[in-house]
C-alpha cells in the first residue's frame, strides 16, 4: 500500500490511494446512516459541504487559514458529533481530492473529525443570546488540536519522540495563524452559520420529542 | 464640522506619511555587460581598480575546470585570465591590489596579490597576468582562505596554521608564526599587535617584538579579520546552531558576550563606530563608544562580505535561493533587494566603481560577474513609490479607521470584527520571519562526527572535511572534502555541482524539501547528519566543518 515515505508522511499507491479515500466515503456514509436524518438536513450538510470546499481550495494560497475548522466546529455543535464528523471527513475528501490527496488526508479527517466532537461538546447558546466567547476559545484550541492529529501523518519507523516534538514546536507560528484565522472566520461567520444550522436544529427536535413522546408515553 | 474635516485630512496624513518610497534601481539601473566565467562560484567581492576588473572564482572542480583569477576591462573585454591548477577547493581570500613602493625589504611595482586554497601566496603583474613572485605554505585540508592585510613592504598573510610575513618586493618570508587552525579568517593590526582567530575560538596576539599571545575564547569559531575600535575589537563569533558578537578589550584583555545572534555569520562591515554584523538569522546594527549599542536588527540572511557603495549605503548578498543583494541606505530601517536575472545564494559583496557612471559589480555562486550601470541618475537619487505597498497600507488604514470609528459608535461587532481581520492580514505577513526565527531556535545542536559515519574506502583526504553521500537506487555515491557550508542545502547543492546531477526542492511554510536527487524521487528524499536523523528541513539544518551528509530515498 505505501510506496514509500515522504515528507507528508507515506506516499501511496494509487490503489493506496483508492483504499483511503472508500474507507473515508463509507466512514461519512456510515456516520450518516447511523442516526436519522432528514431531507432538509441532508441538503443543508450538502450545499455546506461545497461551500466549505469551495473556502478551502480557494484560501488554499493563503498560508494555513482554514475556513474549515470554524464550520466543522459549528456543524458539531449545531447537528451533533455524528453528523459533523461526517461533515468533517467529506470535506477533507473532496477538497483533498482539488488540492492534494495522499496519505495525510486521513489524519487531517480524523484531526477536524476531533474538533467536531469538540464542537459537538459546546453550549453556545441561542442565536439571541449567542457566546461569542466560548465560540473564540474553541476556535483558538481548535486550531491546535487539528494541527497535532494532522502532524501524526509524518511519523514514521524510527522517528523519536524528541523529534516529532520538535517537528510539532516548528509548526506553532502556523498553528497560531490557524487560530487567529478561526477567530476572524467566527467574528465574521460564526453567528450567521450558527443561525443557518439552527433551522435544522429545531426541526429535528421537534422530531425528537416527537419520537420521544411517542416512546415514553404512548 | 471641524471632526468631520479632520478625518479624511488624517487619513490622508496617514497615506502619504506610511507612503515607503524604494530605490528605482529597476528602472534607472540596467545591465551593462555580463561575462560567464565558467564552473564554480564567484565567492568574493570582484575589484576594480583604475580602469581594470579583477574577479576569481572559487569551489568545486567540474572536468577540467580550476579556479581562476580574471582581468577585464571596464567594457568587460577580457584582458587575462590565471588559472592554478594545483589549488584545491574553496579560494575565497580576497583579492588585493597592492600599489608600487619601496621599503627596508626592497622595492615593488603595482601587484595583484592573491592568496591560493593550496597555500600558495602569488603576486600577478596587474596588466598582463604574468607572476612576479609566489610563497607556499603548509595545507591541512586546505590553505589560505582568509583576508591578506598590508603593512608597509609586508604582506601578512593568514596562513592554514598560523600567519607570515612576505617582502612585498620578492615574497621572502619575514616572519611566520603557528597560530591555530583558520579559515576565512585573516587579521587586523590593532595597537601593537597583528589580532588573528581560528577555528577553535583562540583569538591570537602577534607583537611586533615577535612574541605571540593566545586569548582563548571558551568556544565557537572566529571566521572573519577582527573590527578594531580605539580600545577593543569586535568579532562575530560562530557556534553550532547561533552566533555571538563579542567585545576584546585591548586593556584589560578580556572577553565580553555583547548579543547573541543568529547562526553563520558573515564579514562584519564597518564605519567609525557603527558596526554592522550579518548572519543565517538577522543584520544587526550597533554603536560603540564607551559601551555597544544596538541600533537595529532587520531580519536578513547573509553569510558572505559586506561592502559599502560610494553614497554610504551598506550591501550584502542574500544567501538564499531566491538570492538578491541587500542594500541598506544610509539611516534607513529597512532593507531593500537589488535583483538579477541570475539571483540564487551567494556571498560576495558588489565591489562599486568610482566615477560619474555610478557602475558596480555584483558575481554570485551562478559565476556570473555582471556589471551594472546608472543610466539615468545615481544611486540613491532617483525614487520610485511602490503602489502595491501604498495600497495595502491605505487598506490597512482604511479598515482600522473604519473600526475605530464604529467601535466609538458603540458598534462594538464591526469594530471588532474590523481588527480581527486587520490583526489576521498583520499576522500573515510576518508568520514567515517568525517562523524562520523560531525553528533557528529550535534548531538542535548538529550531531557530532563518529568514527562509524566514517568509510574506510575514502581517501584520506576527506578527514576533517564535509562529506555528502547519496544513496541511490543503483548504489552509493560519495562526494567528500568540502569546506565552509553552512547549512545542509549549501552542502548538498555543493556536492550535486560537483556530481554534475539535477536536484528539485519543494517551498513549504517549514522550510526547503528536497524531493528528486538525479531524477529519482521517490516518496521524496530524507537526510542524516553523522547517521542521525534530522528534523528540520534543508535550508534551515546547520552543518558542521566535518560532517558526514546522508541522504536517502524516502
Amino acid at each position: 500500500m505505501f510506496q514509500a515515505f515522504g515528507f507528508h508522511g507515506p506516499e501511496l499507491s494509487p490503489l493506496g490511494d483508492v483504499m483511503v479515500d472508500v474507507g473515508l466515503v463509507g466512514l461519512a456514509f456510515a456516520l450518516l446512516t447511523g442516526t436519522s436524518v432528514k431531507r432538509q438536513e441532508i441538503l443543508t450538510l450538502v450545499t455546506l459541504v461545497v461551500a466549505t470546499v469551495a473556502l478551502r481550495v480557494l484560501m488554499q494560497p493563503i498560508p494555513n487559514v482554514q475556513p474549515v475548522t470554524l464550520c466543522v466546529l459549528l456543524v458539531g455543535s449545531q447537528l451533533g458529533a455524528r453528523r459533523g464528523m461526517a461533515f468533517a471527513v467529506m470535506v477533507t475528501l473532496l477538497s483533498n481530492m482539488i488540492i492534494g490527496d495522499g496519505w495525510w488526508t486521513l489524519f487531517q479527517a480524523a484531526g477536524w473529525s476531533a474538533v467536531a466532537l469538540l464542537g459537538s461538546r459546546l453550549e453556545l447558546g441561542s442565536t439571541d443570546s449567542f457566546r461569542y466567547g466560548t465560540l473564540y476559545a474553541a476556535s483558538f484550541g481548535s486550531a491546535f488540536l487539528f494541527g497535532a492529529i494532522a502532524s501524526l501523518s509524518i511519523l514514521e519507523p524510527g522517528m523519536g519522540l524528541v523529534d516529532f516534538a520538535i517537528y510539532l514546536a516548528q509548526g506553532w507560528p502556523f498553528d497560531l495563524l490557524h487560530a487567529l484565522g478561526n477567530i476572524t472566520f467566527a467574528a465574521w461567520f460564526g453567528l450567521f452559520v450558527f443561525r443557518s444550522l439552527e433551522a435544522d436544529m429545531s426541526l429535528e427536535a421537534i422530531e425528537q420529542s416527537v419520537v420521544e413522546g411517542h416512546v415514553t408515553e404512548g | 464640522m471641524l471632526g468631520r474635516a479632520l478625518l479624511p485630512t488624517v487619513l490622508v496624513l496617514l497615506f502619504f506619511s506610511s507612503m515607503p518610497f524604494v530605490a528605482a534601481y529597476d528602472s534607472t539601473v540596467d545591465l551593462e555587460w555580463s561575462a560567464d566565467l565558467g564552473e564554480g562560484y564567484i565567492t568574493t567581492s570582484p575589484l576594480v581598480v583604475d580602469e581594470s576588473v579583477y574577479v576569481r572564482t572559487s569551489g568545486f572542480w567540474v572536468g577540467e575546470a580550476r579556479p581562476q583569477v580574471f582581468s577585464f576591462t571596464l567594457e568587460g573585454e577580457e584582458r587575462w585570465n590565471r588559472t592554478s591548477q594545483t589549488t584545491t577547493q574553496h579560494d575565497m581570500s580576497p583579492l588585493n591590489f597592492i600599489t608600487g613602493g619601496e621599503g627596508p625589504c626592497g622595492s615593488w611595482p603595482d601587484m595583484l596579490l592573491v592568496g591560493w586554497a593550496n597555500g600558495e601566496v602569488e603576486a600577478i603583474e596587474p596588466d598582463t597576468g604574468v607572476i612576479l613572485w609566489n610563497r607556499s605554505s603548509l595545507v591541512d585540508a586546505w590553505g589560505i582562505t582568509g583576508n591578506i592585510t598590508v603593512q608597509n613592504d609586508h604582506a601578512l598573510v593568514p596562513t592554514r596554521t598560523g600567519m607570515m610575513g612576505l617582502c612585498l618586493a620578492d615574497g621572502s618570508v619575514l616572519n611566520e608564526h603557528q597560530l591555530g587552525h583558520g579559515w576565512r579568517n585573516g587579521g587586523v593590526l590593532a595597537g601593537d599587535a597583528y589580532w588573528q582567530g581560528d577555528e577553535h575560538g583562540s583569538l591570537w596576539q602577534v607583537n611586533l617584538n615577535g612574541s605571540v599571545v593566545e586569548h582563548p575564547l571558551l568556544e565557537g569559531m572566529i571566521r572573519h579579520p577582527p573590527r578594531a575600535l580605539s580600545d577593543s575589537l569586535l568579532l562575530h563569533v560562530q557556534h553550532s546552531s547561533n552566533s555571538s558578537i563579542v567585545l576584546f578589550n585591548l586593556s584589560t584583555l578580556e572577553f565580553e558576550v555583547i548579543l547573541v545572534s543568529g547562526p553563520s555569520p558573515g564579514i562584519p562591515a564597518q564605519r567609525g563606530d557603527r558596526l554592522f554584523f550579518i548572519d543565517g538569522t538577522w543584520m544587526t546594527e550597533m554603536q560603540c563608544q564607551s559601551i555597544c549599542e544596538v541600533i537595529q536588527r532587520l531580519p536578513a540572511t547573509s553569510n558572505g562580505e559586506t561592502s559599502w557603495s560610494p553614497n554610504g549605503d551598506l550591501w550584502f548578498p542574500r544567501n538564499t535561493q531566491e538570492g538578491g543583494w541587500y542594500r541598506l541606505a544610509s539611516e534607513a530601517t529597512e532593507l531593500e533587494i537589488f535583483s538579477t536575472a541570475l539571483d540564487g545564494y551567494g556571498t560576495a559583496a558588489p565591489e562599486f566603481v568610482d566615477g560619474s557612471k555610478s557602475q558596480f559589480l555584483l558575481g554570485n555562486d551562478e559565476g556570473v560577474l555582471m556589471m551594472f550601470g546608472a543610466s539615468q541618475q545615481n544611486l540613491g537619487e532617483s525614487f520610485q513609490i511602490d503602489w502595491m505597498l501604498n495600497f495595502i497600507s491605505l487598506v490597512f488604514i482604511i479598515v482600522l479607521t473604519s473600526g475605530a470609528f464604529l467601535t466609538s459608535r458603540s458598534d462594538l461587532v464591526w469594530g471588532w470584527r474590523l481588527s480581527t481581520l486587520c490583526f489576521l492580514a498583520a499576522c500573515l505577513m510576518v508568520t514567515p520571519a517568525v517562523s524562520q526565527v523560531w525553528s533557528s531556535s529550535l534548531t538542535p545542536e548538529t550531531p557530532e562526527s563518529t568514527s562509524d559515519t566514517w568509510n574506510e574506502d575514502w581517501p584520506d583526504t576527506w578527514l576533517g572535511t564535509q562529506i555528502v553521500v547519496f544513496e541511490f537506487e543503483a548504489g552509493t555515491q560519495a562526494y567528500g572534502g568540502f569546506v565552509g557550508h553552512d547549512t545542509v542545502l549549501q552542502l548538498t547543492m555543493a556536492a550535486v555541482d560537483e556530481a554534475a546531477i539535477d536536484i528539485k526542492t519543494e517551498s513549504t511554510d517549514l522550510g526547503l524539501y528536497v524531493v528528486e536527487i538525479d531524477g529519482q524521487s521517490g516518496g521524496g528524499w530524507e537526510y542524516f547528519i553523522n547517521d542521525q536523523r534530522a528534523v528540520l528541513s534543508a535550508d534551515r539544518q546547520s552543518v558542521d566543518s566535518t560532517t558526514v551528509l546522508q541522504w536517502r530515498l524516502a
